[in-house]
């Protein structure tokens, strides 16, 4: 539990003793319960304020290593080059002495330590005139910041690992380069995330690195793939997006809010939006075999990458969803079992493969795109009923804001006329207020939140 | 996490950290010490780097693409080997896939390759004005154009003599007398910038003196 909630906690206890809601026992009970984590709970200004200080201090060492002091003699300038990592090291050594664990000393550190790597081989390269290659001094820095992200497990030099990783194999895909090694690479630090999410008092701090991992991953599918095979990155991105949600919904079902389920929320929101692409007709068009790109450009063997992918998604998302499902709480409508509306977005890969065989053995592209319009439109209704039987109106908006989309993409890309196309949008804008309104009332009369 | 193993993650990744640094000025100074001196002609201009601070972006005098017998792939490792030149002048004569023991070699990478063509003896007019494009009337000759990536193209100096270099420099190069001349040590393939040199004086001479 965070600070912010344990400090609510106990302004609600005092109130509930006052009221007689809980007697005087159960209160001291719940105090002494919510004692300890208070005491471990980091205050997030200071870690703010201590973290903003470090950036500032390696800044500051950056600029004055920028400013090339041509009067020293290189020896003098490796010596400096070392002196930033010297002193972190000094730190580490004093910390681990005196016992500070704390995390207003570990996060600034972890930052410190980062931005002292960066300038120190900046130096270097300054010292000796290397030549540019932003690649390889982005790979050295990214590589090089593994050690301080598991000795400090800040977010820091997390967060700067995956952004580094990410502009490095972005610069290496767009100067010929294959980007494949991202994958290992990235897995060296998903150990580490997973042992800080099982820290009890890390929850902030391991969401915030699993944004980063989640959103650098996301990114880099897009840049490593090899795309010799046109179209085939509709079922990658599906599947990996599907993965994403399910694997949120199988393993972080009790996160409360869309911030703390990183996967679940990028998984929902991307699969939306690629959902939404596929409706159109362009990406449907020239797709499959027929077209396979064989320039010098690609990389033929890396192309087995992209099939891997197209194969493996689908499957661990249809493993995820058995998953997911099992341990999903059953429930019923009038006697008849429902499924999940997320059950029903996870199964997105199915559904883009089969559509894109279709468009693959020689269909007219607007049958795969229809299907797709059906499927998301089908997704919406689902969306919107589970919030509507569970009164929740975050579901019931984003249920008609998916049937927005699909009504308002096939009617931007139709030949429709204005006035058709003016009524068709006023019409859903007043299912959008109808739904909402409606909840509003029933949820009020059953004394629910409106 | 377990104290004494949070200061073993930590030592060790010290230890790689100023390994790592350590390894790349040992071959540098190596290089310096005991490589092979070969002086390149280059034509300086004066970019501005945030990160690395100021430097004299060097240009290449000579065109840094050669013909080759093989593709390579873009990125690929290629050594390029130096020869002598005119006036004491070091130029790249060829490229090769693995170094020359003979030889001065310079490690660097392809930039792009792409395939040399000729015009067909019975083509017209038409074929020869579409130049080195494929198509009708051009056959390939079997030779390859290679692109490499220059392997010394900065030269950092103090960011208040940076600009006064360039403008020497410019002046220089408008008279028409003096050259710029990059003074390379080159060992086991690495080669690390030791001067650079306009009308035979150091450049930061130069500059120094125009204040």
């Amino acid at each position: 539990m965070g600070f912010r909630e344990i400090q609510w906690l106990k302004r609600e206890m005092a109130a509930w003793e006052r009221e007689g809601v809980v007697d005087a026992a159960v209160t001291e009970r719940l105090r002494a319960r919510y004692a300890v984590a208070d005491a471990s709970a980091t205050s997030w200004g200071r870690l703010i304020f201590s973290s903003l200080g470090a950036l500032l201090v390696g800044l500051g060492i950056i600029a004055l290593l920028a400013a090339n002091w041509g009067d020293l003699g290189r020896d003098a300038r490796a010596l400096i080059a070392f002196m930033p990592l010297g002193a972190c090291a000094a730190l580490v050594l004093a910390g681990h002495l005196r016992g500070w664990r704390s995390r207003v000393f570990l996060e600034p550190l972890g930052l410190f330590w980062g931005l002292a790597v960066g300038s120190g081989l900046a130096l270097l390269g300054q010292t000796y005139h290397l030549p540019q290659d932003a690649e390889s001094f982005t790979l050295v820095w990214t590589l090089l910041l593994i050690p301080v992200c598991y000795a400090t497990r800040a977010l820091a030099p997390v967060a700067g690992f995956f952004v580094g990783l990410l502009t490095w194999v972005s610069m290496s895909q767009l100067s010929g380069g294959v980007g494949l090694l991202y994958w290992p690479l990235a897995e060296l630090v998903a150990p580490l995330i997973d042992s800080v999410r099982r820290e009890p008092e890390a929850e902030t701090r391991s969401t915030w690195m699993l944004w980063a991992a989640a959103m650098s991953c996301t990114a880099a599918l897009g840049v490593t793939l090899e795309k010799s095979l046109p179209g085939l990155w509709m079922i990658i991105y599906t599947g990996a997006f599907s993965v994403l949600l399910l694997g949120g919904e199988a393993y972080g079902r009790d996160a409360r809010g869309w911030w703390r389920n990183p996967l679940r929320t990028l998984g929902g929101g991307g699969l939306a939006v690629v959902l939404v692409l596929l409706i159109f007709r362009w990406p449907w068009e020239d797709v499959g075999w027929n077209h396979w790109r064989a320039d010098l450009h690609h990389h033929r063997w890396a192309a087995i990458f992209d099939f891997s992918l197209a194969i493996a998604l689908p499957v661990a998302a249809a493993f995820l969803l058995v998953l997911a499902f099992r341990r999903a709480p059953r429930r019923r409508w009038h006697g008849v079992p429902l499924l999940p509306a997320w059950a029903l977005w996870g199964a997105a890969p199915v559904v883009t493969a089969a559509a894109y065989a279709w468009a693959a053995s020689g269909g007219h592209d607007q049958w795969p795109a229809l299907l797709m319009a059906l499927y998301l439109a089908g997704l919406g209704l689902a969306t919107l009923g589970e919030g509507l039987a569970g009164r929740r109106p975050g579901t019931i908006n984003l249920g008609v804001l998916v049937l927005l989309a699909v009504i308002i993409g096939k009617f931007l890309s139709s030949d429709a006329e204005f006035a058709a196309k003016g009524v068709a949008f006023i019409a859903c804008g007043g299912v959008f207020l109808a739904a909402n309104m409606a909840v509003s009332r029933r949820m009020s009369k059953k004394g629910g939140a409106a | 996490m377990n104290r004494r193993l949070m200061l073993m993650i930590a030592l060790i990744g010290l230890a790689a950290q100023f390994g790592v640094m350590g390894h790349m000025i040992i071959r540098r100074e190596l290089t310096l010490r005991r490589g092979r001196v070969c002086r390149f002609l280059t034509a300086p201009v004066d970019p501005y780097d945030a990160f690395r601070g100021r430097y004299v972006a060097l240009g290449s005098a000579e065109s840094n693409s050669a013909l080759c017998d093989r593709e390579y792939a873009r990125g690929a490792r290629i050594y390029a080997v130096v020869g002598e030149g005119t006036n004491g002048l070091s130029v790249i004569e060829r490229l090769v896939p693995r170094p020359d023991a003979e030889a001065v070699c310079i490690r660097t990478r392809v930039v792009s390759c792409w395939p040399e063509y000729r015009q067909h003896p019975a083509s017209t007019n038409g074929a020869a004005r579409r130049g080195r494009s494929p198509g009708a009337g051009t056959v390939p000759t079997g030779n390859y154009h290679v692109r490499y990536a220059r392997p010394f193209d900065r030269f950092y100096m103090d960011e208040k003599l940076a600009p006064e270099a360039e403008k020497a420099y410019l002046e220089a190069s408008r008279r028409g007398r003096q050259e710029g001349v990059v003074v390379v040590r080159v060992w086991r393939g690495l080669a690390v910038i030791e001067d650079l040199e306009l009308g035979g004086r150091p450049i930061r001479d130069v500059a120094r003196g125009r204040f």
